[in-house]
Parts: C-alpha cells; sequence; structure tokens
C-alpha cells in the first residue's frame, strides 16, 4: 500500500473529504449552532439578543415544557414496552419456517416500509369517531364509541397503537434473526441437562438474544422521542395538547411562534436525554459479555 | 425454540394466525375499500365491507385537487438525487476508510459514527437557518445534499469492501491500474450486493420522508408527495374516499418495490437491525 | 445397570435413510467407539440413545428401560459435544450448576460436587469465568465437568477430542482412558479416527451406510477383518487387498471357492523368509519398490507387484533398501479372503488370521 503511487497520501483524504464535509456541516456544525442558538432570544427576522440561560430557565419554570416532556415520556414507555412484548411474543409465534407464518411475517413487516404519511391518514380514517371502522366494530360489539384522537385520555395511547402497528413486524424480524442464530446444540445440551422449558426460555433463549433485545430497546427509545409525524397528521398536538410531543413542540415553537431560541433550548435538553440513554447504553453493553 | 414452543395445539395456532393477518392486512384493505366507494357508501353506517361499483374518478379527484403531477416529480427528482448523490460521496468514503491507512483516520471515522448515533430530527432548526441565510430554502439541495453522506451507508459499505482479498488489489496495483479504476473495476462488483440493499432503502426511506421536506421548505415548490397527499387530507378531509385513493397512489410504488425484492429488503432491515 | 441395547432401530429424515434396521448392544460398562466415515450414522445413532432425535422405527433400552417415551434430561446420562455446547451465558461454575438445578439437588450438595469436580478437572481457578475466555482445552474440561458432575450411567461422546491440537489430543485420550476406569459407567464414543477408536475403546462398533459392517474388540477387528470395509477403514496403511483372478497359480490355489479377493495387513509381508516361515507355510509374490516413506521406527514401502498392482509393505529393518526388484513372503495363515460381496470366506480351519503381534505397533 505505501510504496506504490506518489499520489497516495493525498488521495484518501480527497476520497473521505465530501463525505466528512457534508456530515461536519449537516450534522456537527448544527449541533454547535444549536446549542450557541438556545443563548438567544430569536423571531429568525429582527435581531438575535443573547439570553443566557433564560431559555432554559423558562423551559423548566414553565407547566408546558413538563407537560410536554411527560407527554413524550409516557408515549416513550407505552410504545417501547408494547412494542417489545409484542414483538417478542409475534417472533416466538413465527419460529417455524412454513409458508404461513413466512406469509405473516412479511404482511406484518409491511407497515415499515409504508409513508407514516400513509399509515397515518389510514389509521385516522379508521379512528374517526362517527364514520370510522374501530367504533362502528365496537358498535356491533354493543359498546360506546370512544374518541380515539378527540378524547384526551386516549388520544396518547391511540398514537402509540399506530407506531406499534407500524413497527411491531420490523421488530419481531430482527427478533426472529437473534432466535436463529442461537445454536441448537444449546437446547441439546439444556435437554439433556433436563431444563424445564420456562429455564430453557429465561436461561438459554432470553440471554442469548439479550444483546439484540438491548438493541432494538434502545433504537425503539430514541425513535419514540422522534414521534411526530403521527402527531401533526393526526391530532396536531391535541386535544388539549394531550399529545404534545417534545419535537412536535420544538417544530411548533420554531415555525408557529418563531422563538427560536426557546426552541433550541428544547433541542439541547432532547438531545441530552438521548445522549444519556445511548451513554448509558454502551456502559450496560460494555458491562455484559460479548458471547462468542 | 423448537423444545419450549410447541404451542397448545393446532386450533390456537390457527385463530392467532387469522387474526394476525386481519390485523395488518385490514388497514390496507379499508384504504383500498374507501378509495373505491362514492361518498354516500363511504359515510354510511353500518359500513359496506364490499363495492359494486369501483368509483375510478376517485383517482382522477385526487389527481387533479392537487398538483399531483408536481409533488412526484419533486419526489422523483430528489429520490434519484439522493441515490446518486450517494454513490459518488459514500462509495470514495467508504473505499478510503476500509483500504487506506492515513492520519486522523480514526478519527475521521468516528465523526461517521458519530452521526449515525444523532437523530438528524434533533436538529433541523439550526439547519433550516443555515438554509434560510444562504438562500437555499426551498431547493432541491437542501433536501438532497444533507443525505447524501449517510453514514449508515459509509459503515456498511466499508464492512464490504474490508471483504475484499488483499490478493486481488496488489494484483490490479501490479497491472498498473489507477485507484479510480480499482474502485470501478474490483471494488464495486464486489459491492453490487450491498450497493442495491443501500440504493433500496435510500428508495424507501427518501420516498416516504415527511419531516424533511417539511421543516426545510416554506412554499409548494421542491414539496414531495407525502407532503403532497397531507394537503390533499387538509383540502378534502370531508371525503375520505379522495384521501384515500390519493394515499394508494403514494403507497403504490413502494409496494410494487417491495414485490419486486421483498427478501433482499426484507434482508437489508434485517442487518440494520443487527449491525 | 445401564447396557444400552438398540433394537431394529431404523432413521429416516423424509425419503433418506441414514439408519437402517440397526441391532446393537452396547454392554454396561464397557468403552464403546462407534467409528466410520462421515454420514455413516453413528453420529445420529449416539443422538437417538441421547434422545435428541427419534427413531422411526424399532426400540431403545437403557439398563432393561424401554427409553421411547423418555426425555433427554430423565435418561441418566450425560454428553459430551464436539465443540462442547457450554452455555457462553453462563460461568463455568453455572454451567455445571445447571443440570443438577434442574435435577433439583439441593444448594449445599451442589457447590460440594462442583468443587469436587473443579478439583479433578484443575478446573478451581476458572470457576468464575465465561466459556468465552477459557481455551480449548479448558472449555473440553469443563464440558467433561459438566458432563461427570451429573454421575450418570451413561457417558456419551460425540467427537469430543476433534477441536483439540494432536498433543492434547493425545493427553486427553490418555485421560478419558482413565476416567473410564476410574467410574466404571458406560461411555459410547463416536469418532471418525480409527486410530482413537482402536487406542480408546474396549469395543469397537465399525459403521457405513447406516449399517454396523463389524463389532468387536479392536484386536479381532484388526486382525480379523469381517469384511472388505473393515479390512481397508482400520490400520494405516490399510489391509492390501488384490483381486485373486490376478494371483499366481501358487495363491489362487489356496483360496476357498468363492473368494474373489485376498487381503494381507503391510506388517506380514516379508523381505525374507523369517524364522519359523517355511517354504510350505508361505507364499510369495515379487514385484519392485517404487516408493519408500521413512515414517520413525517404521517404513513403508510401495510394492508395484508383476501383475501391476500396488501394495504397502510395513517393516522395521534397517537399513533402508534400494528401490530394486524384490520377493515378498506372507505367511498363509496371515492371507484374509472376500467373496464378491466383499464378505470375509474363511478358509476351512482358520477361525481368525493368526494373531501374532501387537496392535501397538500397527495402529
Amino acid at each position: 500500500m505505501k510504496r506504490l503511487h506518489p499520489s497516495v497520501k493525498v488521495l484518501p483524504y480527497l476520497l473521505v473529504a465530501p463525505a466528512v464535509i457534508i456530515l461536519t456541516v449537516f450534522y456537527l456544525y448544527p449541533i454547535l449552532y444549536n446549542i450557541y442558538l438556545s443563548f438567544f432570544t430569536w423571531n429568525m427576522r429582527g435581531p438575535m439578543k443573547f439570553a443566557g440561560l433564560s431559555n432554559y430557565a423558562e423551559l423548566f419554570s414553565g407547566r408546558d415544557f413538563l407537560h410536554t416532556l411527560l407527554n413524550t415520556l409516557l408515549y416513550m414507555v407505552m410504545d417501547v414496552g408494547l412494542v417489545m412484548v409484542l414483538a417478542m411474543g409475534l417472533a416466538l409465534f413465527l419460529q417455524k419456517n412454513t409458508p404461513l407464518n413466512r406469509f405473516i411475517q412479511t404482511l406484518s413487516f409491511t407497515p415499515n416500509i409504508i409513508s407514516l404519511v400513509s399509515v397515518s391518514l389510514i389509521w385516522m380514517w379508521l379512528m374517526n369517531t362517527d364514520t370510522g371502522l374501530f367504533n362502528y366494530l365496537l358498535s356491533v360489539l354493543g359498546a360506546a364509541p370512544v374518541g380515539w384522537l378527540t378524547d384526551k385520555d386516549v388520544a396518547l395511547f391511540s398514537l402509540v397503537l399506530v407506531s406499534v402497528w407500524k413497527s411491531v413486524g420490523f421488530n419481531a424480524l430482527i427478533i426472529c434473526s437473534a432466535l436463529g442464530s442461537i445454536p441448537g446444540y444449546l437446547y441439546e445440551a439444556a435437554a439433556l441437562d433436563n431444563a424445564s422449558k420456562r429455564s430453557v426460555f429465561f436461561q438459554i433463549t432470553l440471554k442469548m438474544i439479550s444483546p439484540t433485545l438491548f438493541f432494538l430497546i434502545l433504537m425503539n427509545i430514541i425513535g419514540s422521542f422522534q414521534v411526530f409525524e403521527t402527531i401533526n397528521i393526526m391530532t396536531q398536538g391535541g386535544p388539549s395538547n394531550a399529545t404534545n410531543t417534545l419535537i412536535f413542540s420544538i417544530y411548533k415553537q420554531s415555525f408557529e411562534y418563531y422563538r427560536v431560541g426557546y426552541a433550541s433550548a428544547m433541542a439541547v435538553v432532547l438531545m441530552g436525554i438521548v445522549g444519556l440513554i445511548t451513554i448509558f447504553y454502551f456502559k450496560a453493553l460494555n458491562k455484559r459479555v460479548h458471547y462468542r | 425454540m423448537r423444545v419450549w414452543l410447541r404451542l397448545p395445539g393446532a386450533g390456537l395456532r390457527i385463530i392467532v394466525s387469522v387474526l394476525l393477518i386481519v390485523i395488518f392486512l385490514m388497514p390496507f384493505y379499508w384504504m383500498i375499500l374507501t378509495a373505491f366507494k362514492t361518498l354516500g357508501e363511504v359515510l354510511r353506517m353500518p359500513p359496506k365491507f364490499w363495492v359494486d361499483s369501483l368509483q375510478w374518478q376517485n383517482f382522477r379527484d385526487a389527481f387533479t385537487r392537487i398538483n399531483f403531477l408536481h409533488y412526484t416529480r419533486n419526489s422523483l427528482i430528489i429520490t434519484l438525487g439522493t441515490m446518486l448523490g450517494q454513490l459518488v460521496v459514500v462509495v470514495p468514503a467508504a473505499y478510503a476508510f476500509a483500504r487506506y491507512q492515513f492520519k486522523g483516520k480514526n478519527a475521521l471515522f468516528g465523526i461517521v459514527l458519530a452521526t449515525m448515533m444523532i437523530p438528524g430530527q434533533l436538529i433541523f432548526l439550526p439547519i433550516f437557518v443555515m438554509f434560510a441565510k444562504s438562500g437555499l430554502l426551498n431547493t432541491y439541495v437542501s433536501l438532497i445534499v444533507p443525505f447524501i453522506a449517510s453514514g449508515t451507508a459509509i459503515f456498511m459499505l466499508r464492512q464490504t469492501f474490508m471483504q475484499v482479498p488483499d490478493s486481488q488489489l496488489e494484483a490490479a496495483r501490479l497491472d498498473n491500474a489507477s485507484e479510480f479504476k480499482i474502485i470501478y473495476t474490483i471494488m464495486m462488483p464486489a459491492a453490487v450486493p450491498t450497493l442495491s440493499t443501500l440504493a433500496l432503502l435510500t428508495f424507501i426511506g427518501t420516498w416516504n420522508s415527511y419531516f424533511f421536506p417539511l421543516v426545510w421548505t416554506t412554499t409548494d415548490a421542491v414539496r414531495t408527495l407525502p407532503l403532497g397527499i397531507q394537503k390533499l387530507q387538509d383540502v378534502e378531509g370531508l371525503s375520505p374516499q379522495i384521501v384515500m385513493a390519493g394515499n394508494m397512489m403514494l403507497i403504490v410504488p413502494i409496494l410494487l418495490v417491495f414485490l419486486i425484492a421483498r427478501k433482499q429488503i426484507i434482508k437489508a432491515f434485517t442487518y440494520m437491525g443487527v449491525k | 445397570m445401564s447396557g444400552i441395547v438398540l433394537e431394529k432401530v431404523t432413521k429416516k429424515y423424509g425419503d433418506k435413510l441414514i439408519i437402517e434396521d440397526l441391532n446393537l448392544t452396547i454392554e454396561s460398562g464397557s468403552f464403546t467407539v462407534l467409528v466410520g466415515p462421515s454420514g455413516c450414522g453413528k453420529s445420529t445413532t449416539l443422538r437417538m440413545i441421547a434422545g435428541l432425535e427419534h427413531s422411526t422405527e424399532g426400540s431403545i433400552h437403557i439398563g432393561g428401560v424401554s427409553m421411547n417415551q423418555v426425555e433427554p434430561g430423565k435418561r441418566n446420562l450425560a454428553m459430551v459435544f464436539q465443540n462442547y455446547a457450554l452455555y457462553p451465558t453462563m460461568t463455568v461454575e453455572k454451567n455445571i450448576e445447571y443440570g443438577l438445578k434442574n435435577n433439583k439437588v439441593p444448594k449445599e450438595e451442589r457447590q460440594r460436587l462442583i468443587t469436587e469436580i473443579a478439583e479433578t478437572v484443575g478446573l478451581t481457578r476458572h470457576l468464575h469465568k465465561k466459556p468465552e475466555f477459557l481455551s480449548g482445552g479448558e472449555r473440553q474440561r469443563v464440558a467433561l465437568a459438566r458432563a461427570m458432575v451429573k454421575k450418570p450411567a451413561v457417558f456419551l461422546m460425540d467427537e469430543p477430542l476433534s477441536n483439540l491440537d494432536a498433543k492434547l489430543r493425545q493427553q486427553m485420550r490418555a485421560e478419558l482412558i482413565e476416567l473410564h476406569k476410574k467410574l466404571g459407567a458406560t461411555f459410547v464414543y463416536v469418532t471418525h479416527d480409527q486410530v482413537e477408536a482402536m487406542s480408546m475403546g474396549t469395543r469397537i462398533v465399525l459403521m457405513d451406510g447406516g449399517k454396523v459392517m463389524q463389532e468387536d474388540n479392536p484386536h479381532n477387528l484388526y486382525y480379523d477383518p469381517a469384511n472388505l470395509f473393515s479390512s481397508r477403514f482400520i490400520g494405516t496403511p490399510p489391509m492390501n487387498i488384490l483381486a485373486l483372478d490376478r494371483c499366481g497359480e501358487e495363491i489362487r490355489k489356496l483360496a476357498p471357492q468363492q473368494a474373489r479377493y485376498l487381503g494381507f495387513r503391510p506388517e506380514k509381508a516379508k523381505f525374507t523368509l523369517e524364522p519359523g516361515m517355511e517354504p510350505d507355510n508361505t507364499v510369495s509374490l515379487t514385484g519392485t519398490l517404487s516408493g519408500r516413506e521413512l515414517l520413525g521406527s517404521e517404513i513403508i514401502y510401495k510394492v508395484l507387484l508383476e501383475n501391476g498392482l500396488i501394495i504397502s509393505v510395513k517393516c522395521f529393518d534397517r537399513p533402508e533398501r534400494e528401490l530394486e526388484a524384490v520377493r515378498l513372503y506372507v505367511k498363509k495363515e496371515h492371507l484374509a479372503f472376500f467373496d464378491a460381496q466383499e464378505q470375509r470366506v474363511r478358509v476351512a480351519a482358520q477361525s481368525g488370521i493368526s494373531t501374532a503381534g501387537s496392535i501397538g505397533d500397527s495402529a
């Protein structure tokens, strides 16, 4: 590699330059710029006014932000919990490689490649209070109609349902592939060790796929912090702010109220949360073994 | 697992299977059904689970109520532009990271990895301000360039390049092939499966993209089809049959690609999930 | 009390016949080796004894009890896998403990047994490590300890030494023989390596194509092969086999009527008439030395016979011979004959080939 070409010394830098420049301009610099903006008051038109930590002070003193943060956490817990449990169940159910199972696997994966706009529109129509299919089916069962997207106690959960429907198949697919990569001889050794089904599941299966599960949980947590499309299309953050989450709130503050500094401060806090979770994940991962 | 999960009887299995099929198929079915109904049928309670005559004009309505062609063209331009841009930017970078030793390589690759950890949605605002200041708002460039240096793509392609045996490269160098010739005659063919996987992922991701075209534009000039369909909902929200017809036209290209390359797409997503 | 009996056992995967009508009795306390080329059904047989595979037809009894409905974990046996199959998420201690725990052994008892077994196999230092941090030999010991700690009546081993390097393999071989003597349990050992089989087994079951080709002790298997397959599979180099119709009159008239092939071990061919060899109890062959391989104490010559066949001759003489024309002598009692179906044909009054010499030289 060393002696062959006179231009070799500069060449690698030339090759990586476009990518590194773009990533710097569109990832690294904006992060710093975002932090910078969070110390100012600015409405995108007039002059920028240095505001120190006042944006942050406002965040944590007002109830709006805390309410939004709480919504986001609630959404995350429901979403990640449901997705993981259902995906695990689905993956176990689809273990056996039969034509029917392959069909269900593909079918359950399909929502994952469809635009969230499409998914939102379909579910919005299904969840329509007066003419939606869901409330009709409820009425057939003799139940009262539910304000899926209009009842402030239900709306957030409705959005979770949409998210679960979209991503459970993908998560099940990953878990399936992890289950499939557990060597069969471990189950044989366990059978010879007279292990009960319960013990095999908890001591072998679950432990072997735990790195995959942790990874998926991290991905789903980060994903759930970014929920935006369903909210913007289906509820606009309502009713009475019940579905107002962080990204949506940042969006609103930026383009509806033109409060760039305040929105930036919110983004910084969210970045901090995501960063902490990621660091925690890698710490936890390091403590666990790398199975071979 | 075979040992653990001998489910309680075939009967339960069949019931659960049917339930799963209904859960995942029904929303699609309902969309298609609605798209072919008349407004009267749509609003009728109890709803009909079948239609007697197909209302094709719903599609024509969807097509004309919004400037469908305009949005489609934007989507195509941005999708193809992103795919081409990635090819030009990602391939050389992945090659260099895979095949050269150079000062600062680890730090630079660290930047690539770090960007995979940062959700882009968190930093839309500073980038919006950058675009606004540089006059790039409402241009194709603003919706293409930020996505052509995908960290995931560089990472995946680097893995592929690293698996090409050294002897092949050495042979080419002894034949006095230039570096670019090496990339295009030896590395690229070896990377075809990865490249097509990346192309599929980029196509799906860009075609479906909604957030960035929304927040980085202020006019309809370069907005994409998902935004167009949302606009359809805004103007025709009281006519679900038209919205669903438009929605179908947004989904069909993706479904076609999925039908053609189902196995490859599933493999690509599996790879993303376990890398 | 822990003999194993397989009766009319057949195993099919779909239409593919793996084991056909296998009858086999493994005596309690024996060290039985199932040996044969890959795909011969030896591993499948072992796995059926373990209960990891179900026989398509037939029955398997252990200690006189039918095992057909008994789960693997309840058969009072332990198995050592080729790749050890250690649980990667558990420490060495937990690996050993897992089976005891499942069998509801009380905690203090478990602790005592683990300490004891770790001492025995020399793992005490490694008890709290995970398998990935152990060397191949140490993993092997964990696998053994995991099997031994259950004190099973039957030990099943599926090529347990094949992942070790040659030196360690040699050492483990000796240790396993020692272990068998100490425990007195029934060992069933699968290998494709005939040297391993000959040096470890008290009883050898030679298999091919899902059938038992020969079942005997190592000595008889070597000196008294029941068919061409046995004669060729056992021994390095294998028995010399000559088609009778290409041999001279002198030999042909010795052969029984239905015989088609003649065989003799390479070390039974001599370059001179040695003590005890008379012209009337030997046959002779002429040929040319065409190759020579020096293997330390012994030399293996390739001999191109006049009839165009090539045979091997193993001898311990010094110095090495020049590659020239030679005459070879083989005692008549060392000749074995086989019929067209490749089965042994015994000469009247010949119960076995004379068994002078030891296996150690030859294996």
